[in-house]
């Protein structure tokens, strides 16, 4: 998905003064839901699904965990895989961990099912786990002061779409170790472009190879010393929908760009409830992942302004 | 179904011919012919809808958009008066034995201050035309009403008369009873205009110099107009003055002006060309805002000319070029309109006019990223139409006004032509290019049944063909409101018919007069829509698409109906209106859950993401004006509801469309201070618009996110009002006509009340890492008393 609205952001704001201030609305006390956030990958190692409750907008303590009965996720292409067992290791966070250290969750191509238990109430979900194209490479750019932009070290990787069209990606970018997780943040490609075109199997296109850097007022890019982590991730044509609704719905920057800004609706999930009165909320989605990191060393300092010169 | 169409094709050409034939069947032998052009004795301008008035039958003819007016009455000595709003009313004893040509210029009425004085007889036009459900500003009264930042604005001072409204400050468009911005047709001298504005929507792309005469039907509209389903907007420009050279301009706080209009050949051939451009760069740059390779300005350029063959013959030239373009290091974006118009007017006979155009129009934009041509992204994209529009007036006796004729226009749809260069490589992200070609023939005929009755009743039939070459998809709908999946793709060859549509589109009105000042109108109107504005931001923005209806996306289309009491009192010296009405959508477009710009840009298969739905509005809308003295001005009032209903979305109930404003209170205020100084005041009160509440969050993939009660826009932002207050003086101190020096001063939101554009959630500043903490906020875009001063000249 093209990002719009910070480049009208980014034009008015020189020339238009506007204001704004906080409100309290009148929301409608509903029944919580019940929420399933399972995003598990292939990366080796252990794989998390949280489950909690929905909370009152101008509720500010901390979500209620929900502890179910049982939490698995069958492989639906070959049943005769063992279920992948996740349990609970604190309150509402579920845990599946590999027979062995470099064990990873699942097969590609293969469809899974995600089965929730919670008394009388069942929650199914499908998805599949796609394939992912290796990281070629990864690297710094220099890059001098310009427009809205202080002088900054660039990270950018590349990567090529597999081929075949309607492949979908999930764009993760870590700094430091802490991931980059404020909506505005939220980068998804399609067959290594923005969105459904006619291209397909073409190297991830330039704002997508350098999304995974910050662009804060106070924090742009990165500087000797740091390092990047991306990781790309394989998802479904849904999963890729509800990333950019996520978008949608929570990256509200404000200001003029209001004008432009999409009305608020509900996100669509993807887990289905089979029995029982509670309703849910969430999401299932298995990816396969790719990963590469960089340190920003003097010597890889060096070699960006080297090249940038 | 496609040979179907072509059957009714031809049968339409079919009935297009007969009608031509029509005019030459002759009538009673005993009957003449008064007509001719009614102009402007100042500068030649052709007034459009200038009364001429036979007084002995006590019945005439209103003169077209050209000026000209055509009487057919039996032999005999006549008084005939000619009267326009503003101007001094003329009267000619005629000796009636044989067709006559009466070509008239009115002189202006000179009064103090240019204080708008009414001749009675043009002025009961409001109650005696079955004309209803009108919004018509003059430019003079436009220009006199206070404007933000003190530029005048076509479209912003529309929305001062009832059933026209707007989203929100700083929105491009404007909604017209209960229908989306797109469903207006915008034409500027007949050609359609895509995207209507500069700077986002702040200021309209029609520059109030270049501009003659608007006329919006918001319903009643008649059967040479078709394309959109909401309602018209027919600009006319000016022609260029035919006496004399003149200059005007001024310099308001975003554009400085100049016009520059005369004569090449005096009355017979004049030209006018008008300009505008924002001059903030040029502030902004030497106080270091700007870099110096950065652009940030808008203009536009409005052209035309004309030229008087003879007495039957005249061509028409105009063309309208606008831009707005921001360019900075790394990134770019620049839009805007191209539009030209060539029309020939050719008076076959005395009372036959016709009048052939053909029209150009392209809407297109452009983006760029990068800073280093190896590594950059471009895309533009661009709706280019091409029109030629045969239309013709037949005045065929006092009591029948025949008009027919017919439109063609092909459509050439880029929705992005899109390339990323990639270390030097480049790669072709663009989406196939869509074809499409429109066609409709009409009738109508303006019938005087008896003295009290007149009927405006005709059909327009309209055909839409989606062309190739392209893709035709074949989609599934395994779940309403959401993504329709790709179940087949079917390749078409160049031209061939992919899908084809056709509607019949009746339209009536009639006006029933009570008496000399009282009547009772109705109307009802059938329209079809065949190219969709795509806009799912609350505002419209400029990279908004428009598609054409294909396989996979039906026709928009419409029923209205109308129901109006007209009152003229004391005089005509006051005029009021009340309307109720009701209009019924189907195929509207709406949209799944969470979908934005960005999702439909560089996608070839929108459909996918687009819904069908079903709308319906109804209201009632009340309208008093004081036409004369030292106060006059108006008062409109709206009451309406404007309903969507889409299968998926809101537990498939009816919801309020983002546009539902049930109370809009408008009132424009004129008074002239002194013979230098006028004062003029607007205030506006609009109920507040809906939004949808969140009424929980919860946590998923890491981030915070909201849920609501699946019902869409359950709630409203603040009730919006506002007033603006303007002062006009007269600087000029000379008694030359036409000559003008004047400063306006004014505020924009006298007591700066921080009207809600929107309610919104945000999230707290939070580092990354750390959880956010949403809070709804509202945001105004001006929240403060704005003040402006501009200066105008004119000589």
């Amino acid at each position: 998905m093209i990002r719009i609205n910070p480049i009208f952001t980014f034009l008015l704001l020189t020339l238009f003064f506007s204001c704004e201030q906080t409100l309290t609305v009148d929301t409608e006390n509903i029944a919580s839901s019940v929420v399933i956030d399972a995003f598990i990958d292939n990366h080796p190692g252990r794989q998390t699904i949280n489950i909690t409750r929905s909370r009152r907008f101008y509720d500010n303590a901390g979500f209620e965990r929900v502890s179910a009965d049982a939490v698995y996720i069958e492989d639906l292409t070959d049943p005769a895989q063992p279920d992948y067992i996740f349990v609970e290791t604190s309150s509402g966070v579920y845990e599946w961990t590999p027979a062995s250290s470099a064990g990873s969750f699942g097969m590609v191509g293969h469809d899974y099912q995600l089965v929730v238990i919670d008394g009388d109430s069942e929650f199914r979900s499908i998805s599949t786990l796609n394939p992912v194209p290796v990281i070629d490479s990864i690297r710094f750019n220099f890059e001098e002061e310009s427009g809205f932009f202080d002088e900054r070290f660039e990270a950018e990787f590349f990567a090529t779409d597999l081929s075949g069209f309607g492949n979908t990606y999930w764009i993760k970018g870590f700094k430091n170790g802490i991931f980059l997780d404020k909506p505005e943040y939220i980068t998804t490609s399609y067959d290594g472009g923005f969105s459904a075109s006619n291209e397909d199997g073409i190297l991830f296109i330039p704002p997508l190879r350098t999304s995974i850097n910050p662009f804060e007022e106070d924090e742009q890019g990165y500087d000797t010393g740091d390092n990047v982590r991306v990781e790309l991730l394989s998802i479904t044509e849904d999963t890729f929908l509800y990333l950019n609704e996520i978008f949608t719905q929570t990256s509200r920057q404000g200001g003029i760009s209001e004008i432009f800004s999409v009305p608020v609706t509900n996100l669509n999930g993807n887990i289905e409830v089979l029995s029982g009165n509670q309703s849910v909320l969430g999401f299932f989605c298995t990816s396969s992942v790719s990963i590469a990191k960089l340190t920003l060393t003097e010597a890889v300092a060096q070699q960006a302004i080297e090249r940038a010169n | 179904m496609i040979d179907n169409n072509l059957n009714a094709i031809t049968k339409l050409k079919e009935l297009f011919l007969l009608l031509a034939v029509v005019p030459s069947f002759t009538f009673a032998q005993d009957k003449f012919t008064i007509n001719g052009y009614v102009k402007d004795a100042s500068n030649g301008e052709s007034l459009i809808g200038a009364t001429v008035l036979i007084k002995e039958i006590g019945t005439g003819n209103v003169t077209n958009v050209y000026g000209f007016y055509s009487i057919t009455v039996p032999a005999g000595n006549y008084t005939v008066e000619i009267s326009y709003l503003g101007f001094q009313t003329q009267t000619r004893e005629i000796s009636l034995t044989g067709n006559i040509r009466i070509d008239i210029e009115l002189g202006e009425e000179q009064t103090a201050l240019q204080e708008v004085v009414v001749t009675a007889e043009a002025a009961d036009k409001n109650v005696t035309s079955t004309e209803m459900s009108i919004a018509e500003l003059d430019i003079k009264t436009a220009v006199k009403m206070p404007a933000f930042m003190g530029e005048v604005d076509v479209i912003k001072s529309l929305q001062s008369f009832p059933g026209v409204s707007t989203v929100g400050e700083g929105a491009s468009g404007f909604n017209v009873r209960g229908g989306s911005v797109g469903q207006n047709l915008l034409l500027l001298d007949e050609a359609p205009v895509y995207q209507s504005s500069h700077l986002f929507g702040f200021f309209s792309v029609f520059n109030p110099d270049a501009v003659k005469d608007m006329k919006l039907y918001k319903g009643g509209i008649p059967a040479q107009y078709g394309g959109r389903i909401s309602s018209v907007l027919d600009i006319r420009m000016k022609e260029g003055d035919s006496k004399k050279m003149n200059y005007e301009g001024g310099v308001g706080l975003i554009f400085g002006r100049f016009a520059v209009q005369g004569p090449i050949i005096k009355d017979r051939t004049s030209f006018i060309a008008a300009g505008r451009r924002s001059w903030a760069d040029f502030l902004l740059k030497p106080a270091n805002v700007l870099n110096n390779s950065d652009q940030v300005y808008f203009y536009d350029l409005t052209m035309k000319a004309n030229h008087t063959f003879n007495d039957r013959n005249r061509l028409f030239l105009s063309g309208y070029w606008g831009r707005d373009i921001f360019q900075f290091e790394g990134a770019g974006f620049n839009w805007g309109n191209r539009t030209g118009t060539l029309r020939w007017n050719h008076l076959v006979n005395d009372r036959l006019f016709t009048n052939f155009s053909l029209i150009y129009s392209k809407y297109d934009y452009e983006l760029a990223f990068g800073e280093e041509v190896d590594n950059s992204f471009n895309w533009d994209s661009e709706i280019t139409t091409v029109e030629f529009k045969p239309q013709a007036s037949y005045f065929i006796n006092i009591s029948n006004e025949l008009k027919f004729g017919g439109r063609l226009t092909y459509y050439e749809f880029e929705p992005a032509n899109a390339v990323g260069i990639s270390e030097g490589e480049p790669i072709d992200l663009s989406v196939a290019k869509r074809y499409a070609a429109e066609g409709a023939v009409y009738i109508n005929n303006n019938q005087k049944i008896f003295d009290r009755l007149r009927l405006t009743y005709g059909i327009r039939l309209s055909v839409f063909n989606f062309l190739g070459s392209g893709n035709a998809y074949v989609l599934e709908d395994p779940a309403p409101g959401r993504r329709k999946q790709i179940a087949d793709t079917v390749s078409y060859g160049s031209g061939e018919v992919i899908e084809s549509f056709i509607t019949p589109e009746p339209r009536i009105s009639f006006n029933y007069q009570l008496n000399n000042t009282s009547s009772i109108k109705g109307s009802y109107n059938r329209m079809a829509q065949y190219i969709h504005l795509v806009s799912v931001t609350t505002a419209p923005t400029p990279l908004d698409l428009w598609v054409p209806s294909t396989n996979n996306l039906s026709p928009e289309k419409s029923h209205l109906y109308s129901l109006g009491y007209f009152r003229n009192l004391s005089n005509n010296k006051y005029e009021l209106s009340g309307e109720v009405w009701f209009r019924t959508i189907s195929n509207q477009l709406d949209y799944r859950n969470g979908l934005s710009t960005g999702d439909l840009l560089i996608n070839e298969v929108v459909e996918r993401d687009l819904l069908s739905a079903k709308g319906r509005a109804y209201g009632l809308e009340f309208y008093a004006k004081k036409n004369s003295g030292r106060l006059n001005g108006w008062i409109s009032y709206t009451l309406s509801r404007a309903e969507i209903n889409t299968e998926g979305l809101n537990n498939n109930e009816w919801y309020p469309a983002n546009h539902d404003q049930m109370h809009n209170l408008k009132i424009a205020g004129f008074y002239d201070l002194s013979k230098k100084v006028r004062l003029s005041a607007n205030f506006a009160f609009i109920s507040g618009r809906p939004f949808t509440v969140m009424n929980e969050t919860y946590e998923i993939a890491g981030y915070t996110v909201y849920n609501g009660d699946r019902s869409r826009n359950n709630d409203r932002i603040a009730n919006y009002h506002r007033l603006d207050l303007s002062m006009t003086i007269d600087l000029y101190k000379g008694n030359k006509p036409g000559r003008e020096n004047s400063l306006v001063l004014s505020v924009y939101n006298v007591y700066g009340r921080q009207n809600a554009f929107s309610n919104f959630i945000n999230q707290s500043d939070a580092n990354f890492g750390e959880a956010a903490i949403p809070e709804y906020n509202q945001f105004s875009v001006i929240g403060f008393p704005f003040p402006s001063i501009s200066y105008n000249f004119k000589f």
